[in-house]
C-alpha cells in the first residue's frame, strides 16, 4: 500500500507540473493581458510598459514560468492585480466557502438520494419508484440558476426563511447547498436505485434472508454497502467538481467561493490568481483521487487486495 | 401498518417544522430607520464585480468610486446642475491664463484619522498618482500638470507643477492653458487622500484601511462583495443622518429579489430589468452625462471612404434602436457632445435611410455593398446594439460581421488597431466636451484606442480649444462637433444613456451627481 501512495504521490508532482505549463502556456497565448486590462484608459504606451515591466511581464517567457516554479515551492502564488492581496490568501478565503459548500452538498445528496434510490429500489415499479425516478429525472435535467433562483424566490423572498444570498451567517450555506445537492441527489438516486436493484438479486443476499438476519440490516450492511462502489465513484467526482469552484450558484448567491474567484481572474488576466487556482484544482483532483481509491479498498476486499500485489 | 406509517409522516413533519422554526431565526440584510434607537441603516446593492479596492487612483469605474466617494473627497464636486461647487476648497480656483491655478482650502476640515487637511496632502496626493510605484490607471485625468509626465517616466523625483504655497494654499502649475482643469479638482480619481495615513497603509491602502474627510468612515470592506462605511460625526459638510451605509455587489437577479425581501433599501438596475418596475414609485430614472457611438477605423478599407462611414450612418435607425431594443430608456445622440456639455449640437434627428445609402455606396463603387466587422464584449450592451445595428445595415446593404469576446480580448484587438468599427460608451470623467473629444479624436490621446483617427486639422482645433477661454470655447466645440458628425462622419452618435434605480419610499435625501449617487445627506425615515 506504501508503495501505491508512494507512486500516486510521484505521479501527482508530473501532473502538477504538467498543470502548470499548460496554465502557463494558455494564459500566455490567450489574447490580452493584465496590463492592458488595467490601463483601459492610458494611452501612454511607454505607461503601458512599465506597468508591464513592475507587474514582471516584460520578462522572457521562461523567466516568468522559472520565477512561478521556483516559488510555487515555498506555495506563493504571488499577488493579485487586481485583488492586491496574495493568491494565497484569497485561495484560503475561497476554498473556506468552497470547502463548506462542497461538504454540505454531498452529505445532502448522500442521505437524501440514498434514501430515495433504496426507497425505489424497494418498490421497484410501484408508485413510489415511479415517483421517485420522475423527481431524479426533473433533478437532473433542472439547470442549477432556474433552481437557484426558483428556491432563492420561494425561500428567501417569499417565505423569507432563509438568506438570499451572502454569507453573514451559517444559513447562508442553505439555499445554494439544496441547490446543488438536489442535482446531485437526483443522480444518487438513480445509480442507487440500479445498484441495489442488481446487489438485492444476489444469492448472497438470499443467504443473508435465509439466515434470519433483520431487513433493515440486510439492506443497508449487506446490500448498501455492496451497492457503494459507483455512488461514491460520482459522489468524488462531484466533490472534485465543487471544489474546483460551483461558478454559477456562487454568483447567484453571492458567495466569495473558488468558481468566482477563477473565473474573474481569467477575464481580467489576473496571472497569479489563474496559476494559483489551477495548482489547487489540480491538486485537489489528484488527492480526491488518491482519497477514492484507497477508500474503494476499504469497501471493497478484492480492490485491495489487487493493490497489495502491484 | 397503517399507524406506524402515520408515525413516520409525523415524526417527518415535525422534523421539517423544526427546521423552519429554528431558520425562520435567521435575519435578513435588511435596513433600519433606527427606531428604538437601532441605528439608521441604508443598504444599496448594485452589480460591482470591479469593487475590488476603494483606491481611486487605481481603478475609474463606478464599482470602485462609488464606495471610494463615501470616505474620500476630491477639491470640488458638482451641484444638482452640473456646476462645479467647493468642497475641500474655500473658492473656485483662480487663475489669470488657465496655466496658474490656486486653490485655498478650507481651514479645519478633519480626515477620519484626527489629522487636519493641509496643502502637503494635496500635494503628495498628485505625486502619488504619477509615482509609477503607484501603477495608477488614471494618469491620464492630469496629466497637463507640468512634470507629471517626467515623474511618471521617472526622469523627475517630484510634482514640480503641484506646490503648498502655506498650509491651506495650493498651487498648480500646467504645461499650458487648460481651460477646463478646474474639472479635473472634481474628479473623484483626484480624490485627496492623508500622506501620513496613506503612506503608512501601503499596499493595504483601500484594502483593509482606507482615510478621508468624507461623510462616512471605513469600517469593513470585502472585495467584490461588500462595503460598510459608518458616520463621520465630524464631517465638515453639514450633518450625516446615517449612522450605517453598505454597498453590495450581487448579481442582478438575486439584486431585484433582496430589494423586494425589503432587505436592502436601493439598488441600481439595468435598464431591462427597469421593465418589470415601469409602474413602481421606487423606480428612479437618471439621465446620465454619456454616449454611446459607432466610430470607425479608418487605417481600414472601406470605412477609410467617407461615403461609406456617411452609408453606415444613413442605414442606422437610431429611433428604432433606442425604442424598440431599448424601451425607450436613452435618447437617441445627434451629437458627439452630450446634452448639457459645453459645445453639444441639438441636431434634429434624421430618419433611416437604408436605401439612400444603398445608392450612395453604388454610385461610389460598391454596387454590391461592402463587407464590415466589429469586435464586442459579450454581455455587454454594446453587444446587443451591435447585433441590432446588424440587422439595420443589412438592408443597406451592409453586411457587419459581430464578433463577441471577453474583455481582454477585445482591449487587446482594439489596441493593436484591429477593430473595424468600434462601439464604445464613455461616461464623463468631467463635464467638458475635452473630455469626449480630445480624448478620442486627438492622435496625443488615441494611439491604444481604435481607431487613431488623430487628422492634422482637428488635432489643431482640439489642442486650440484646451487653450482658449471658456467664453470662446461653445462655438469651436460646435465647429469640430460639426466637423467629426457631419463632414467627416468620424462618428455616429447612438444614444445618450439612462440609468435606473429603485429607492424605498422611506428613503430621503439622495441625488445623483456627477455619475454617482450621493449619499452624504441620504436619511432613513419612517412613513
Amino acid at each position: 500500500m506504501k508503495k501505491y501512495i508512494r507512486s500516486r504521490l510521484i505521479q501527482t508532482l508530473v501532473v502538477l507540473i504538467g498543470v502548470t505549463l499548460l496554465t502557463f502556456i494558455m494564459v500566455n497565448v490567450a489574447p490580452g493581458d493584465a496590463a492592458t486590462v488595467m490601463t483601459e484608459k492610458i494611452t501612454d504606451q511607454a505607461a503601458i510598459d512599465r506597468i508591464n515591466a513592475q507587474l514582471g511581464l516584460d520578462k522572457p517567457y521562461f523567466v516568468q514560468y522559472f520565477l512561478f516554479l521556483r516559488n510555487l515551492v515555498f506555495f506563493d502564488f504571488g499577488t493579485s492585480y487586481f485583488k492586491y492581496k496574495p493568491v494565497m490568501q484569497l485561495i484560503i478565503e475561497g476554498f473556506r466557502v468552497t470547502g463548506t459548500l462542497a461538504v454540505t452538498i454531498i452529505l445532502f445528496a448522500l442521505v437524501v438520494g440514498l434514501a430515495m434510490g433504496i426507497m425505489a429500489a424497494l418498490n421497484r415499479g410501484k408508485f413510489w419508484d415511479q415517483l421517485i425516478m420522475g423527481l431524479s429525472t426533473l433533478g437532473m435535467a433542472l439547470p442549477s440558476f432556474l433552481l437557484a433562483i426558483l428556491l432563492q424566490y420561494i425561500f428567501g423572498l417569499k417565505m423569507q426563511l432563509l438568506p438570499l444570498s451572502g454569507l453573514t451567517s451559517w444559513q447562508g450555506y442553505v439555499l445554494p447547498s439544496v441547490t446543488m445537492g438536489m442535482i446531485c441527489a437526483a443522480e444518487v438516486a438513480r445509480l442507487t436505485r440500479t445498484s441495489m436493484l442488481d446487489v438485492l438479486g444476489q444469492d448472497y443476499m438470499r443467504t443473508a434472508t435465509a439466515k434470519g438476519i433483520s431487513r433493515q440490516r440486510i439492506i443497508l450492511v449487506h446490500g448498501l454497502k455492496n451497492a457503494l462502489i459507483p455512488i461514491l465513484t460520482f459522489l468524488g467526482n462531484s466533490f472534485k467538481a465543487i471544489l474546483g469552484g460551483a461558478v454559477l450558484v456562487e454568483t447567484v448567491f453571492g458567495l466569495n467561493g473558488i468558481g468566482r474567484l477563477l473565473v474573474d481572474a481569467i477575464m481580467q488576466r489576473d496571472t497569479p490568481i489563474i496559476q494559483g487556482v489551477t495548482v489547487y484544482i489540480a491538486m485537489i483532483f489528484v488527492l480526491v483521487n488518491l482519497g477514492i481509491d484507497l477508500f474503494y479498498g476499504l469497501i471493497d476486499p478484492r480492490i485491495r487486495l489487487a493493490k497489495d500485489n502491484d | 401498518m397503517k399507524n406506524k406509517m402515520q408515525k413516520q409522516w409525523l415524526k417527518l413533519l415535525t422534523f421539517f417544522a423544526a427546521v423552519t422554526v429554528f431558520l425562520v431565526g435567521c435575519g435578513g440584510k435588511g435596513g433600519s430607520n433606527g427606531g428604538d434607537g437601532e441605528p439608521k441603516v441604508l443598504k444599496y446593492g448594485r452589480s460591482a464585480t470591479q469593487m475590488t479596492t476603494l483606491d481611486g487612483q487605481l481603478s475609474t469605474t463606478a464599482d470602485v468610486i462609488q464606495p471610494a466617494r463615501l470616505v474620500a473627497e476630491p477639491l470640488y464636486t458638482y451641484d444638482k446642475d452640473m456646476n462645479l461647487t467647493p468642497l475641500l476648497a474655500e473658492d473656485l480656483p483662480k487663475t489669470e491664463d488657465n496655466t496658474t491655478y490656486t486653490v485655498k482650502l478650507k481651514e479645519g476640515v478633519k480626515f477620519h484619522d484626527g489629522s487636519e487637511l493641509k496643502a502637503d496632502d494635496v500635494v503628495f496626493t498628485f505625486t502619488r498618482l504619477y509615482t509609477p510605484e503607484t501603477m495608477s490607471t488614471n494618469t491620464f485625468i492630469a496629466d497637463m500638470i507640468k512634470g507629471a509626465h517626467a515623474l511618471l517616466e521617472g526622469e523627475a523625483d517630484a510634482l514640480v507643477g503641484v506646490r503648498a504655497l502655506d498650509d491651506y494654499t495650493v498651487e498648480f502649475e500646467l504645461e499650458d492653458a487648460y481651460a477646463p482643469f478646474p474639472y479635473v479638482l472634481g474628479s473623484e480619481m483626484t480624490m485627496i487622500y492623508p500622506k501620513e495615513a496613506t503612506e503608512k497603509a501601503g499596499a493595504d491602502w483601500g484594502v483593509t484601511t482606507f482615510v478621508g474627510t468624507g461623510p462616512y468612515k471605513f469600517d469593513e470592506f470585502v472585495a467584490a462583495d461588500h462595503f460598510k462605511a459608518v458616520k463621520n460625526e465630524d464631517y465638515h459638510g453639514g450633518e450625516v443622518h446615517l449612522d450605517e451605509m453598505w454597498i453590495y455587489n450581487m448579481d442582478e437577479n438575486t439584486l431585484a429579489m433582496e430589494y423586494e425581501a425589503g432587505n436592502i433599501n436601493s439598488a441600481l438596475i439595468s435598464n431591462k430589468m427597469a421593465g418589470n418596475y415601469a409602474d413602481s414609485a421606487d423606480l428612479h430614472k437618471i439621465e446620465a452625462m454619456g454616449i454611446f457611438e459607432v466610430v470607425f477605423n479608418t487605417a481600414m478599407e472601406p470605412l477609410n471612404d467617407k461615403n461609406v462611414r456617411k452609408a453606415f450612418a444613413m442605414a442606422v435607425d437610431k429611433e428604432a434602436l433606442v425604442n424598440s431594443f431599448l424601451q425607450g430608456n436613452a435618447t437617441p445622440a445627434t451629437s458627439a457632445i452630450p446634452p448639457k456639455v459645453l459645445g453639444h449640437t441639438d441636431r434634429p434627428l434624421t430618419p433611416a435611410d437604408p436605401e439612400g445609402a444603398k445608392k450612395l455606396l453604388a454610385d461610389n463603387g460598391y454596387p454590391d455593398g461592402v463587407k464590415i466587422s466589429t469586435w464586442v464584449i459579450e454581455g455587454n450592451e454594446l453587444a446587443d446594439a451591435a447585433v441590432v445595428l446588424q440587422e439595420q445595415l443589412s438592408k443597406a446593404g451592409i453586411d457587419m460581421e459581430v464578433n463577441l469576446v471577453d474583455r481582454a480580448t477585445y482591449l487587446d484587438k482594439r489596441n493593436a488597431g484591429e477593430i473595424q468599427t468600434v462601439f464604445r460608451n464613455w461616461y464623463k470623467d468631467y463635464p467638458d466636451p475635452d473630455n469626449f473629444l480630445y480624448t478620442f479624436f486627438h492622435s496625443n490621446a488615441t494611439p491604444n484606442r481604435t481607431p487613431d483617427w488623430g487628422k492634422p486639422e482637428t488635432d489643431e482645433l482640439l489642442s486650440e480649444g484646451r487653450r482658449l477661454p471658456m467664453e470662446k470655447r461653445e462655438a469651436h466645440y460646435e465647429k469640430i462637433d460639426k466637423i467629426l458628425v457631419e463632414d467627416e462622419v468620424a462618428t455616429v452618435p447612438l444614444y445618450y444613456p439612462v440609468f435606473h434605480y429603485l429607492m424605498n419610499e422611506n428613503i430621503e435625501g439622495i441625488v445623483y451627481v456627477d455619475g454617482l449617487l450621493d449619499f452624504t445627506h441620504a436619511n432613513v425615515v419612517s412613513k
